[in-house]
This record gives C-alpha cells, sequence and structure tokens, in this order.
C-alpha cells in the first residue's frame, strides 16, 4: 500500500522528532560508558585485584592450617623427633606470620570493596538498565512509526500520535485493542464515519489520561518541593 | 479488622479489579473497559483503564502476561490481566468498609443502595 502525501509528512515530523531523542540518548549512552569507563579503571579495582588473589591468601590459609596440623600430630607423638617437632614449629610460625598481614589486608579490601560496589557500582547499574529501557522504548516507538508512515497498519490516521505520547509499556496492547475494536467491531457496527469518530474520541481521551497523569506526578514533584523549601526556610529562621 | 490505607481502592479501581475478576480467561484491556461500560452506563478511556490496571499491578494486587500477536491486531499482542491474592483481599475490606458505612443508615438511603 501506497502511504498517502500527508501521512507521509507527518512521518517526517515524528521521525525528526525520534531523531531528536535518540541523539539525546546516544549523547546520554556516551556519558554512561564514559562512568563505566572511570569506574573500571578507578584505583579501588587494583586493590579487588589484590583481592582477587584471594585464592593465594586461602592455599596460605590452607597451607598453615596443615602445617598446625601436623604439628598437633607430632606434639602428641611420643617417638616424633624433637627436631623434627621444632622445624614443624618454626614452619608453622613462619606461615602464620606470613599469612596474618596478607589476611587483614583482604578484609580491608572486601570492606572497601562493598563500599564502592553500593556507592558507585550499584547506582551506575541502575542507571544504565534505565537507559537501556529508554532506548528500547524508542526502539519500539520506531518499529510502530515505520508500519505507520508506510501505510502497513489499518488503523486510522490518529494512531501516529500514541506512538509518541502512550508510555512504551501500554503500546503494543493499547494499539493493538483498539486496533482490533475499530476494524472488527466498531466499523460492522455502526460505519466507518461513526467509527472513525469513536476511534478518534477513543485517542483525544487516552491522551488526555496519560497527560493528566503526568501532570499530577509533576504537580506531586513540585509540592515535594514546596515542603522542603519550607522546612529549609524555617532550619534557616531558627540559626539566624 | 482495620482497613489500611494500603487496602483502600478507587472507585474505578474496584471496578476495573470487579471486571477483570468477571471476564477471567478473557480480561484485556477492551473487554475490561467494554464490560465496565456495558455494566455501568459509564463510559472509559481505555488509557484510563491501562493507566489503572497499571496502577494496581505497581500495588501487586494484578498481573498481567502477554498473549499471542494476532493480524486483525496488526500483530500486536494482548495483554490478559488476572486478580492476584492482595487484590482479592483488597477488594473485600472495600466493600466491608462501604458496608460498615451503611450500618443504620437504611432509613436515610434511597431504597436500593
Amino acid at each position: 500500500m501506497r502511504p498517502s502525501r500527508k501521512r507521509h509528512l507527518i512521518s517526517k515530523l515524528f521521525w525528526f522528532l525520534l531523531h531528536v531523542q535518540l541523539k539525546l540518548a546516544a549523547s546520554r549512552s556516551r556519558k554512561l560508558l564514559l562512568r563505566s569507563d572511570q569506574i573500571l579503571t578507578a584505583p579501588v579495582w587494583e586493590e579487588v585485584e589484590l583481592w582477587g588473589a584471594t585464592l593465594l591468601v586461602l592455599n596460605k590459609l590452607l597451607a598453615s592450617c596443615d602445617s598446625r596440623l601436623q604439628l598437633c600430630h607430632l606434639q602428641i607423638c611420643e617417638e616424633a623427633p624433637v627436631e623434627q617437632i621444632n622445624s614443624s614449629l618454626a614452619k608453622t610460625k613462619e606461615l602464620l606470620d606470613e599469612v596474618a598481614p596478607l589476611v587483614k589486608n583482604n578484609e580491608a579490601c572486601m570492606e572497601r570493596y562493598t563500599i564502592f560496589s553500593q556507592c558507585e557500582i550499584e547506582p551506575h547499574r541502575r542507571e544504565m538498565a534505565a537507559h537501556s529501557q529508554l532506548m528500547d522504548d524508542l526502539l519500539h516507538r520506531a518499529q510502530y512509526l515505520r508500519l505507520w508512515s508506510t501505510g502497513q497498519t489499518t488503523a486510522p490516521a490518529l494512531e501516529v500520535l500514541l506512538y509518541m505520547f502512550v508510555p512504551a509499556v501500554h503500546l503494543q496492547s493499547l494499539t493493538g485493542d483498539l486496533q482490533e475494536e475499530y476494524t472488527i467491531r466498531q466499523i460492522a457496527a455502526t460505519g466507518p464515519k461513526a467509527a472513525q469518530w469513536w476511534y478518534t474520541k477513543q485517542v483525544v481521551s487516552t491522551l488526555w489520561c496519560y497527560l493528566y497523569r503526568t501532570i499530577k506526578r509533576l504537580s506531586a514533584i513540585a509540592g515535594t518541593m514546596e515542603a522542603l523549601t519550607r522546612i529549609w526556610h524555617y532550619v534557616l529562621r531558627l540559626f539566624s | 479488622m482495620p482497613i489500611t490505607k494500603q487496602d483502600s481502592l478507587g472507585e474505578f479501581e474496584q471496578l476495573v479489579l470487579l471486571a477483570v475478576l468477571r471476564l477471567g480467561e478473557d480480561a484485556y484491556g477492551m473487554r475490561i473497559r467494554e464490560e465496565i461500560e456495558n455494566r455501568t452506563g459509564r463510559s472509559a478511556a481505555i488509557g484510563a483503564v491501562y493507566i489503572t490496571l497499571d496502577r494496581l499491578i505497581a500495588k501487586k494486587y494484578v498481573s498481567s502476561f502477554l498473549g499471542e500477536a494476532t493480524p486483525e491486531r496488526g500483530g500486536r499482542a494482548k495483554r490478559f490481566y488476572q486478580v492476584e491474592g492482595a487484590g482479592m483481599r483488597a477488594l473485600q475490606n472495600s466493600q466491608l468498609a462501604l458496608t460498615r458505612m451503611k450500618e443504620g443508615l437504611q432509613h436515610l438511603l434511597p431504597e436500593g443502595i
């Protein structure tokens, strides 16, 4: 099906809007990647590498345990020669002296690593996840817009507004529901003109619902900000 | 048993929950909207239904899953909804609150309420 000129022009406008969003998302991606690089090259990783040598520490710990065990055996064995006991004692002491600072260093590294993970890695991971969700959303919108602009959908032209303004999580099911109702029931029951009017009403009221929700959320943020400002002024007055 | 604020449901939330319950396995956006419209005579935008369902999902009263894509929907899948245990309890509490508030007011209220 060849799309009409009007549809072509409208889709151009929406492609432009999507392009702007993609540009913004790409710049955000670059920032996030830079942050990833910063996190990966943070000095803490050297410590973590040291911590990564935990296996060595554990081996040494095991060896020291082995050594102590042997020493115990020798101690309780009446026939054991004194020289052997003394040498085992020396070896065990040596191992314990070696292991003690390693274990201490290890614990400190782990502690620092936990803080680093909670303060840097976790928030960054969350931000990356939100960003990848946003990229998925944009991709969905672009896919639907392509269907619309090439005339591959039988729904009225107004559908394009849904692609742009309905949250991506509802996009598939909502546009599918409307198209099904429009093509299967409304046209058959009321005729094409009335069905078109029904579709228009649904799109406009749906967009209004989402707009109203956004306004409500923004006003909640504004209300919180106002309350915080009031508290701040109160605190300032207390200390002035 | 006291009814906490978390358990309370708005009027439209109750209608949506009841419609999902009534429709059973066939509960998806447009059918829920139709059910509300047919039973209450109140017209509802499909967007309002989806926003309410979203809120109910966030409260864990309802869960959803994607069905299969069909050609009459332009290759788009339906999202089906079902009421969870917490949703049932919330519904029960809301009805209970209403009943308690009506107690002793029968002589003031019009008949049938």
